[in-house]
């Protein structure tokens, strides 16, 4: 029997704020353990909570990104259970009325799976539909190695206890590994474009769980569900889902009942391990947080937060091939991070050759950012520095051959490709008369290959091409040499 | 009706611990709450807002600016357990 794998995503996203949701502590990653806390979010008797209104304000920005309605009064929850990375013995959530529900997300999928598919090939997107976005505080840390005296202990640094996350639930519309992974990374670039999220898998300041469950094809009831978490970075929440696929459909296969449980997953050796769970653990008797009143949100502050939304990556890229005529896919890869499309952008800004920039950042940059390990905010070419020599390879100043040769160079050194080429003595042969000189010598050296050439043999012309070329060490300009060439060959 | 099985289950969530005899006692007070709770049951809510508080109020926000945060050698000291500015807990691990 062939089984179809049903998968929804939950994804926690750490907003970008300066201080934490309820209190006035930093959120700076990295800082010293506990050095960014105060008796509010260590939760000392008589401390009240107050909400930081960026906080609302960014969970507004992402709601309304992803289509999502958002609640005019929406209501902090406490979720209890004792666990040491939470002060409080609970933490301030969502519940039943969250800040928005609904929206969703066009995903880019190569294989639509039948009947949802919407078109076929390059474009083809599905639609998956988000349950809600709610606000909360991220817990402390724990860490269980590597201090002394660690035998039989956990240490607990609460500088992230308090920090603002929203939560964002998909439906369970996805289909295979590859659409979580879609899902995954067009969320990471929208919350970046949307300047809330850095969206660092690494670091922990977007997190996702994945709740994954199997059916026999063309049955519409949902299989038990098994969510998996402890996922850090695109490859493991994909590699897990299909370790946890292959699992189900093999535990089935075999009779055996699927348990509905929390499963985690290790990267090594690859696989996903029950984590023993109590029943109780699930009891999280919410209830209307008391120190906090409901989270108004009127019609104005909506607007204004609609107005100040910047261009997604979906809109960008229409633009990209409509008005700057890239190809779909050229386009997809440059609009996938914020910040290649920002590099693409300044460029052109400078030297409006949107193809021939699109070409250069796609090929030769992110190919030698990739050897390297790097991002292209630590790029060392900058847009200036890429469209300058862009400008002298469409100035003639330098040749396609040649400028790949200088582009490494600039992406080594950080120097400019007018500095390059002129320390080099590379400048491109654009003078008529010093290409003229070369073609009379050239001529002058192989008579017979001339009369040969006007005799009809006219594929002597790229011998011809080649030996001023190798004359110049590739430096002739090859339109000027080209009429230059015929002109003289044709007297 | 509240069992005594649920007040056993209440109490292990709130990691309290209690005698035979209160565990009685708490059973029969808790039906007493529930049922005088009741009496709420009674009253036609159909159409009615749910009510999270009981006082109108305008959400007081806090601007986005950093504030002083604890000295962690004056908390630590203070701790139950700490070790180099961590808190110390028995381990969570399994
Ligand atoms: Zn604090």
């Amino acid at each position: 029997m062939n089984y179809e794998p049903v998968i929804g995503l939950e994804v926690h996203a750490q907003l970008k704020t300066e201080t934490k949701a309820f209190c006035s502590c930093p959120t700076r990653f990295g800082a010293q353990p506990n050095t960014q806390i105060c008796p509010v979010c260590l939760g000392l008797p008589g401390t009240l909570p107050v909400l930081n209104r960026r906080m609302v304000e960014f969970a507004i920005r992402t709601a309304l990104a992803f289509h999502g309605e958002i609640s005019k009064d929406s209501v902090f929850a406490r979720k209890n259970y004792f666990y040491p990375d939470l002060p409080k013995g609970y933490q301030i959530s969502q519940y039943d009325r969250p800040l928005a529900v609904g929206g969703y997300l066009d995903i880019e999928t190569k294989v639509p799976s039948p009947p949802r598919g919407e078109g076929q090939g390059e474009g083809a997107t599905r639609r998956i539909r988000l349950v809600r976005i709610h606000m909360e505080e991220d817990a402390g840390k724990l860490i269980h190695e590597g201090i002394p005296g660690s035998e039989g202990s956990s240490f607990v640094d609460y500088n992230r206890a308090g920090v603002p996350l929203i939560e964002i639930v998909s439906e369970p519309d996805l289909r295979s590994p590859e659409e979580a992974g879609s899902y995954l990374r067009l969320l990471r670039s929208v919350v970046q474009y949307l300047d809330v999220c850095d969206g660092n898998m690494e670091e922990g300041s977007l997190r996702c769980d994945a709740n994954v469950s199997v059916r026999p094809e063309g049955s519409e009831k949902y299989g038990t569900k098994v969510e998996v978490k402890n996922m850090n970075s695109f490859k493991s929440v994909e590699a897990a889902i299909q370790y946890e696929i292959d699992r189900q459909i093999q535990a089935i296969a075999a009779g055996e009942r699927i348990v509905q449980e929390t499963r985690l997953w290790d990267a090594d050796p690859q696989k996903t391990f029950s984590m023993r769970s109590k029943e109780e653990a699930h009891d999280y008797r919410y209830f209307p947080e008391p120190d906090l009143i409901p989270v108004m949100v009127d019609a104005a502050w909506i607007e204004k937060v609609q107005g100040g939304l910047p261009e997604l990556p979906d809109a960008k890229r229409r633009r990209f091939v409509e008005a700057l005529e890239l190809s779909h896919y050229d386009a997809s890869v440059l609009v996938s991070s914020k910040s290649i499309a920002d590099f693409f952008e300044k460029t052109i800004a400078i030297y409006n050759k949107p193809k021939m920039a699109s070409n250069w950042i796609l090929s030769e940059l992110l190919r030698y950012l990739h050897e390297e390990g790097r991002g292209i905010e630590q790029s060392r070419v900058t847009p200036q520095l890429l469209a300058e020599m862009l400008r002298m390879i469409g100035d003639g100043a330098l040749s396609g051959k040649m400028a790949k040769e200088i582009f490494k160079e600039v992406y080594q050194t950080g120097a400019s490709a007018v500095s390059i080429v002129e320390k080099k003595g590379l400048k491109q042969v654009t003078d008529e008369s010093a290409i003229a000189q070369v073609i009379d010598q050239v001529l002058a050296k192989h008579p017979d290959k001339v009369q040969d050439y006007k005799a009809g043999k006219e594929k002597l012309f790229g011998f011809f091409v080649g030996e001023v070329m190798k004359a110049t060490r590739g430096q002739a300009n090859p339109q000027k040499l080209n009429t230059l060439l015929k002109t003289k060959l044709s007297s | 009706m509240i069992t005594r099985k649920e007040i056993e289950q209440i109490a292990m969530l709130a990691r309290l611990e209690f005698s035979d005899s209160e565990m009685g006692r708490f059973t029969e007070q808790f039906n007493r709450m529930v049922e005088f709770v009741g009496k709420l049951q009674t009253v036609e809510t159909q159409g009615v807002e749910p009510t999270s508080h009981a006082v109108p109020l305008k959400t007081p926000y806090r601007e986005d600016k950093t504030g002083p945060c604890l000295n962690p050698q004056e908390v630590m000291n203070v701790a139950p357990d700490a070790v180099q500015n961590f808190f110390r807990v028995p381990k969570v691990i399994e």
